[in-house]
């Protein structure tokens, strides 16, 4: 698959796959990508009462599911950038639609462990929006960038919002299999939508890289290590929230539908900052705005720790927090193709995205150790805000100007 | 690039948030209606009732079916009821309900995450 798509300004025909286009197309892939996922948690019961398991089958096959993501995000960005984002797409929306449509035949805990885990956590992998915001980030002039970035997060996280009430409505009226099998269609949909992010990176003005050496560059920058800790604190930020936010406040003496509508509303408010902050970093230093929100952070929850709780103050802080949410994607995944250039960049966001998903990973498990050892959420809500300012504090630093390689104004400077 | 200049970018976000809307309401709407129960169902079911009905003014009148009242929900105009009288849901439409569907876990916990699961599942085991 080739695309006749050039870099901007190189006076090359210009095909069909306009950046209007790719960018539209992206967004829809990042919505059903993220939108598709974020409603199986309604399965959990149907498929466990119909089964006669614990909840502990439908977890673990959630669990196998999510460290493949993780750990498919650097491989399948390796894969785009060398064979192009179309083919990872395409492959990963046929794993992905396998696995949600067989999903609904799993009739015995491997099954699950295979479609629901396995499947789905290699089609998450390849169809992920990282990829399809790396196919954006090359195919819009770079002035562009940063507000496509923000788009195509915002539209991810609209598709978060969105399809946990149609897929609900789904199983209402058509029962869970059937629900399963037309999800399985929208993840199917990236498949043609992909076709218009077809082509490799253009290689640039300046010299030619391998993998390799792409790979080596990064990794002796500090500032691509500083992005890395970064990204880590918001993992650990988000999915610490997401999971034990309505614990924490029933446990304050609210109504669990208080829990239920801040998430909603962090939901709702993400689609908004994650816009927002697309646009400001088109406009704004990418590394000072990153600070900001992570330092942000840190002030809205020690604000909402240790002010008094009441509803009022849980849906202020989850619109606060909603607003920072995914904000940091397309400022980080804009400052890796600011930095390194589009090239690689689905392979060097990917492990930058493998560190959110690690972090992701600690807090929610530490959220839950900590409350068995303490008795309480405020040890966390206070590393919590430790991380907060440290990550705000790790991106000041960061040297966000493009690579001498990159930038032939710096070159001699660099040469001498 | 002439397509991108033409058009103003928050004016592209704006069209496509409109457009998404726009097909997911249809979607909905039309799932929504299909999942509507006949008129003769029973069971355990959610009533649906006006927006604007507060939970009070919805108690009221789901009860006058005599059905036993399982659940608040919510959303403070539905309701989860069961009973196992023939041509539940259509007494529980005569109440002013304006649409009657078969209960079904739902929450809303799952809206912001990342984890596609409700969260934290034992340390919400003990809400049900």
């Amino acid at each position: 698959m080739t695309t006749q798509t050039q870099a901007p300004g190189s006076g090359a025909p210009i095909s069909w796959r306009t950046p209007l286009l790719v960018i539209l197309a992206g967004c829809t892939i990042a919505l059903l990508n993220f939108g598709v996922r974020s409603g199986f948690g309604l399965f959990l019961e149907p498929i466990s009462a119909a089964n006669g398991w614990g909840r502990e089958v439908f977890a673990f096959g959630i669990a196998i599911q999510t460290v493949l993501w993780g750990f498919g995000q650097p491989f399948a960005g390796a894969l785009a950038d060398r064979y192009g984002s179309a083919r990872v797409l395409v492959g990963g929306a046929l794993f992905y639609a396998a696995g949600v449509a067989l999903t609904a035949y799993a009739t015995t805990p491997l099954m699950l462990n295979v479609t629901l885990g396995m499947l789905i956590g290699i089609g998450l992998a390849g169809s992920s929006f990282t990829v399809a915001l790396s196919a954006i980030a090359r195919m819009v002039p770079p002035e562009k960038r940063s507000w496509a970035l923000g788009i195509g997060t915002a539209a991810g996280s609209m598709g978060q919002f969105l399809m946990v009430p149609l897929g609900q409505a789904f199983i209402a009226a058509f029962g869970t299999a059937f629900a399963l099998i037309l999800l399985s269609l929208f993840a199917l949909a990236i498949a043609p939508l992909a076709l218009v992010l077809a082509g490799k990176a253009p290689e640039g003005s300046g010299p030619q890289q391998s993998m390799g050496e792409a790979l080596r560059e990064a990794g002796v920058q500090k500032s691509y290590w500083l992005l890395i800790f970064g990204f880590f604190v918001c993992g650990f930020h988000v999915s610490f929230i997401q999971t034990h936010l309505p614990a924490y406040i029933v446990d304050r003496g609210l109504d669990p539908a208080t829990g239920a509508w801040a998430l909603a509303l962090v939901g709702l408010a993400n689609v908004v900052g994650s816009y927002t902050a697309g646009v400001l970093g088109g406009k704004r230093s990418k590394k000072y705005l990153l600070s900001f929100i992570y330092g942000a952070r840190a002030v809205v929850i020690a604000i909402f720790v240790m002010l008094p709780m009441t509803q009022t103050s849980v849906l202020v802080f989850a619109f606060a927090m909603g607003l920072l949410w995914l904000s940091t994607v397309p400022l980080t995944s804009g400052l890796v193709a600011q930095i390194f250039g589009p090239r690689y960049m689905a392979t060097l966001f990917g492990i930058v995205f493998f560190s959110h998903q690690v972090g992701g990973f600690l807090g929610v498990w530490l959220g839950g150790r900590l409350f068995d050892m303490t008795g309480s959420y405020d040890l966390v809500w206070w590393i919590s805000m430790g991380l907060g300012v440290f990550a705000a504090i790790v991106h000041w630093p960061i040297d966000e100007r493009p690579l001498a390689r990159l930038d032939p104004a710096r070159a001699p400077a660099a040469a001498e | 690039m002439a397509g991108m200049h033409r058009i103003a970018p928050h004016g592209i976000a704006l069209a496509f948030a409109v457009a998404v809307l726009l097909v997911w309401g249809l979607l909905f709407a039309v799932t929504v209606q299909r999942a509507a129960l006949p008129p003769e169902a029973s069971g355990r079911v959610i009533a649906v009732y006006p927006f604007g009905w507060d939970a009070s003014a919805v108690t009221v009148a789901a009860t006058r079916t005599e059905a036993r009242l399982v659940r608040q929900t919510w959303l403070p105009n539905a309701v989860e009821l069961a009973s196992d009288d023939p041509g539940f849901a259509g007494r529980l439409r005569d109440t002013g309900a304006i649409g009657v569907y078969r209960a079904q876990p739902f929450t809303l916990f799952t809206l912001a995450g990342c984890t596609g699961m409700p969260p934290s599942l034992p340390s919400l085991r003990r809400f049900g």
